[in-house]
C-alpha cells in the first residue's frame, strides 16, 4: 500500500468520511479550510495515528497550516520524518 | 465572465446548505445581505448544546506538554480587554466566570470562560439559567491564530473539566452559532448533545426571539426585557 494511501486511510478514519469523498482524494486534495471536521481535536487525532503506524515522534512545534494544507502536503511531511527517524 | 461568477456563487451556496442545512444557509444569507446592505438587521441561529465532562482527557499524554494553564482574574483586565471590550469583561468577572488561559512560556496562547448558575448574553438579550448546580455555561473559546492547529484547545478543555469535576460540576453547556459547521462539528465529535435551538433577529432596539425552548417566542424592546431559557441536562 502506497505511503499516500495509508495517509487517505488515516484521514478517513480521523475524519470519517467514507465512499466517494475518499475515492476522490488525491494529492491536490485541500484539506484544511476545506472540510469542517478539520480542527485542532482531529490534527493531534491524525498525528497520533501516524505516529503509531510509522513509528515517529512529532513534536508540537513542528506542525503548522502548511502541513495539513493538501494531502500532499501532509504525505511530503511525513515522508520527511521517515528519513530523519 | 458572468457565468463563472454566477457558477461560483451557486457552487458555494450548495456547498453551505452541505454544511449547515438548507434553513441555516437561508438565515446566514439573509444576515450576510443586510451586513452588506447596512440595513441594521442581525439576525442569528444558535443551538444550545450540553456536553457530559467525562474525565477521560482528550489530549494524549504526550502532547501539549509545553503549555501552562492558569486563571485570569479581575487584575488581568488590561490584557483581556485587548481580547474583547473592557465593558464585556468587566460584566463577565461581575457575573462570577471563570477565566482559565493557556500560556507557552510567556506567550499568550488561548482562553475560555466558564460560569455556574446563570449567564446573561453579550452578543443578544437572553439569560441561561442552569437548572442543577452540576452544571456550567462555557462559552468564548479563544485559540490564537498562531495556535489554531496546537492542541491548546483541548489542554484547556481537559484543565476546565479536571477543574469543575473536582468541584462536582459534570455538565458543561454552550451555545454555537448555526452558521459554524467547524464548531458544531467539533462539538458533536466531543460528545456534545444538541438540546435545543434558538433564533434571534434584531433591528434597533427591536428583538424577536422563536426558540425550541420555553418560552419559545419573545418580543423585546428593551434591554431590561429578555427570555430566560433553563437548561437541562439530557438525562434530567
Amino acid at each position: 500500500m502506497s505511503l499516500q494511501t495509508q495517509i487517505i486511510q488515516i484521514l478517513s478514519q480521523v475524519l470519517q468520511i467514507s465512499g466517494d469523498g475518499i475515492q476522490k482524494m488525491g494529492s491536490d486534495t485541500p484539506l484544511l479550510g476545506a472540510i469542517p471536521e478539520f480542527d485542532s481535536m482531529a490534527v493531534v487525532s491524525i498525528i497520533t495515528e501516524m505516529e503509531e503506524r510509522f513509528g515517529f515522534a512529532v513534536d508540537d512545534d513542528e506542525i503548522d497550516a502548511a502541513v495539513f494544507e493538501t494531502v500532499g502536503t501532509l504525505v511530503s511531511f511525513v515522508e520527511q520524518k521517515l528519513k530523519t527517524n | 465572465m458572468g457565468l463563472v461568477n454566477f457558477n461560483h456563487h451557486i457552487k458555494r451556496f450548495k456547498m453551505l446548505i452541505s454544511q449547515l442545512g438548507a434553513l441555516n444557509a437561508c438565515i446566514y444569507l439573509i444576515n450576510k445581505l443586510a451586513n452588506i446592505l447596512s440595513i441594521g438587521l442581525f439576525i442569528n441561529k444558535y443551538y444550545f448544546a450540553a456536553q457530559f465532562l467525562s474525565g477521560k482527557p482528550l489530549l494524549p499524554e504526550t502532547k501539549g506538554g509545553q503549555f501552562q494553564i492558569v486563571e485570569l482574574g479581575p487584575d488581568d483586565m488590561e490584557f483581556l480587554a485587548s481580547l474583547r471590550p473592557a465593558i464585556v469583561i468587566a460584566d463577565r468577572y461581575a457575573q462570577g466566570a471563570i477565566c482559565l488561559s493557556a500560556y507557552k512560556g510567556d506567550e499568550f496562547a488561548g482562553c475560555l470562560w466558564y460560569v455556574k448558575s446563570r449567564y446573561r448574553e453579550d452578543e443578544v438579550r437572553c439569560l441561561y439559567e442552569l437548572a442543577s448546580e452540576e452544571a456550567v455555561w462555557d462559552f468564548d473559546v479563544y485559540v490564537e491564530p498562531k495556535f489554531r492547529l496546537s492542541p491548546v484547545f483541548l489542554k484547556l478543555w481537559d484543565a476546565a473539566s479536571e477543574k469543575l469535576l473536582n468541584e462536582g460540576c459534570c455538565w458543561s453547556f454552550s451555545r454555537i452559532s448555526a452558521f459554524n459547521a467547524m464548531s458544531l462539528s467539533s462539538h458533536k465529535r466531543m460528545g456534545a448533545k444538541v438540546i435545543g435551538w434558538s433564533v434571534f433577529s434584531r433591528i434597533g432596539s427591536l428583538q424577536v426571539t422563536v426558540a425550541s425552548l420555553w418560552p419559545h417566542f419573545h418580543v423585546s424592546f428593551s434591554e431590561s426585557s429578555f427570555p430566560v431559557f433553563k437548561l437541562k441536562s439530557p438525562e434530567s
